[in-house]
């Protein structure tokens, strides 16, 4: 190992340490006038933590409100010291955040936090997401009768679903309104959201039962006649292809739908 | 909340191993006049109102990513401004693996955004896979210049083009430093042919803080490798001044870039704000404040023709 390699694990080992009397990094450092050294490396040490709760802190502003800052922080902190970054990006350094409240004492006990992250995660993966078109109904105006049932589908690549298990997103949605939160539930049944991007607007809206199923199977490439049969085993068989077509006219106004295509 | 520092010469090139640009086929990038650093805060104003700014400097790692809105609003941007790139995470110094996913990015970035140049800093942010969010300081020896050249000569070669590097503010210093930072830039430079983004506010803190003048670093430096000054606020501690970037620039960090004019020339200048981010007009007065004293140090030829050149762009937008 070079001297200069020794010297960035050293420096780098007392940082993440929170170690600023650490007397390996002193020992190489030079003693200058001014403050001692001891104060002046604790620069790097503190910087090193403030910035990282506070780039959490940015990027859930809504957890901050719900959490209160106390709790906030010393959860930010124990992130910090639990997931190192390895990112380039600061932006990318609050990923694992929602696996970390929904795994830890004592924040797993409130799982409507992890997916109140979880929910503004997926909704900032959908701004920045890779652009791509979004096909509308007048892409399928020119269909002959015949071949709607042929129709596959492939989702916009901003599109993101989640299954929450509390009432994430009704308290999200309350604070985002600047209301106040409910008080968190554990639901009966798990509730899927969809969230994606409209032109340059993240967006997030919940979707019932038969909508979640016929989604998904979409996005699996089974064909429009195929949904319309699910359909129709899932509810009414005599609305079946009206359900299914409503369900279709919806992602396709509101730019789910990469494109749709006969196969 | 306590202090957080900010994250963010005659060179002979007739010496042994420099490399000139015409031997890499690249020229100086030319001066640019007075720019700001772009933030998000003024995308609005900057898009509704074409503000007479001579170009922007954007945050390269805020705009790596796959597409939406920042993209967007960046290529209209460009659009009616020059626009240069400047990174926090090249991590040039650092000893671990060179992380070829970021230089990938950075490439395809330049590659859309055309920039005059891409800069970063002397620095390291992380071995070992880590990244600390911070340019932490080098020590000047023989070893680490030996490395980082390699280094810079591997990203000038991948990227296609010459580097611009970014002295950094420092608060401690390396008890085995063979040299003092202007020497090791001086050299850095004359062996990479990588080119200096002079931030006259770094000199400032970090002379403070290591208690030398910091004229003595503005002379230690080449007056024909430096491309760009950054200009940018601090907080004074009392024993020491951390680089903050969220006050305005301090008189005396002014007073260091008249110095700076005097030696280096026309250098493209901007105000560097990254927190506690004031109104595009505050940022404005400031840059002004920086055009009236270039006014009095520079040649009137050098400004007079960047006026015509500003003319002219805006008069066509």
């Amino acid at each position: 190992m070079s001297r200069l390699a020794e010297l960035q694990s050293l420096l780098q080992n007392g940082i993440l340490a929170g170690d600023n009397e650490c007397d390996g990094v002193l020992a190489v450092l030079r003693t200058g006038n001014g403050a001692p050294v001891a104060e002046r490396f604790g620069i790097y040490t503190n910087a090193y933590r403030a910035r990282l709760v506070e780039i959490v802190g940015k990027d859930h502003e809504l957890l901050v409100e719900y959490m209160g800052e106390d709790l906030f922080n010393r959860m930010a902190l124990e992130y910090v010291d639990a997931h190192p970054s390895s990112t380039t990006n600061a932006r990318y350094y609050s990923r694992n955040l929602s696996l970390f409240l929904a795994e830890n004492e004592p924040y797993k006990r409130w799982p409507q936090m992890a997916e109140i992250v979880s929910i503004q995660t997926a909704l900032d993966d959908a701004f920045d997401s890779e652009d791509n078109l979004a096909a509308g109904l007048e892409d399928l105006s020119g269909l002959a009768p015949e071949q709607w049932a042929g129709l596959v589908f492939e989702p916009h690549s901003s599109v993101r679903t989640l299954e929450a298990t509390t009432n994430a997103f009704e308290i999200w949605s309350a604070l985002k309104a600047g209301h106040e939160a409910p008080p968190p539930e554990i639901l009966d049944t798990k509730l899927t959201l969809i969230v994606w991007r409209q032109d340059l607007t993240p967006k997030v809206r919940p979707q019932g039962y038969e909508e979640a199923m016929l989604w998904k199977e979409a996005g699996r490439g089974v064909a429009f006649g195929v949904l319309c049969e699910m359909a129709a085993t899932f509810d009414q068989p005599e609305t079946a292809a009206e359900r299914a077509a409503s369900y279709l006219a919806g992602w396709l106004n509101a730019g789910l739908l990469a494109s749709a295509r006969t196969c | 909340m306590t202090a957080q520092p900010k994250v963010s010469k005659e060179l002979d090139l007739r010496d042994a191993g420099a490399r000139s640009s015409t031997e890499n086929g690249f020229s100086k990038p030319p001066f640019l006049g007075f720019g700001l650093g772009l933030r998000s805060e003024h995308y609005s104003e900057i898009l509704d109102n074409r503000p007479p700014i001579d170009w922007f400097e954007i945050l390269s790692e805020n705009f790596m990513v796959p597409g939406g809105q920042p993209l967007k609003i960046l290529d209209q941007i460009r659009a009616s401004y020059p626009i240069v790139m400047h990174g926090v995470s090249l991590s040039i110094a650092s000893t671990g693996e060179p992380n070829w996913d970021y230089l990938r990015s950075l490439k395809a970035l330049a590659e859309r955004v055309e920039p005059r140049w891409v800069s970063d800093h002397l620095c390291w942010t992380g071995v070992h896979g880590v990244n600390l969010h911070d340019l932490l300081p080098i020590p000047y020896t023989q070893e680490a210049l030996g490395h980082i050249c390699s280094r810079v000569q591997l990203v000038q070669e991948y990227l296609g083009r010459e580097l611009v590097l970014e002295n950094v503010s420092t608060y401690v210093d390396f008890a085995e430093s063979e040299m003092p930072e202007w020497e090791f830039l001086s050299e850095l430079t004359r062996r990479t042919g990588c080119w200096l983004l002079f931030d006259v506010n770094n000199v400032y803190v970090s002379a403070r803080n290591h208690g030398y003048d910091p004229v003595r670093f503005l002379e230690g430096i080449p007056a024909d490798r430096v491309v760009q000054f950054h200009l940018a606020g601090h907080s004074d501690m009392g024993d020491y001044i951390i680089d903050t970037h969220d006050h305005p620039v301090s008189d005396e960090v002014f007073e260091l870039y008249r110095k700076a004019l005097d030696r280096f020339g026309p250098v493209s200048t901007m105000i560097e704000r990254d927190d506690n981010i004031p109104p595009l007009a505050d940022l404005l007065e400031e840059l002004e404040r920086a055009r009236r004293i270039a006014e009095n140090v520079l040649p009137s030829q050098s400004l007079l023709q960047l006026n015509d050149r500003r003319n002219e762009h805006f008069r066509r937008a």
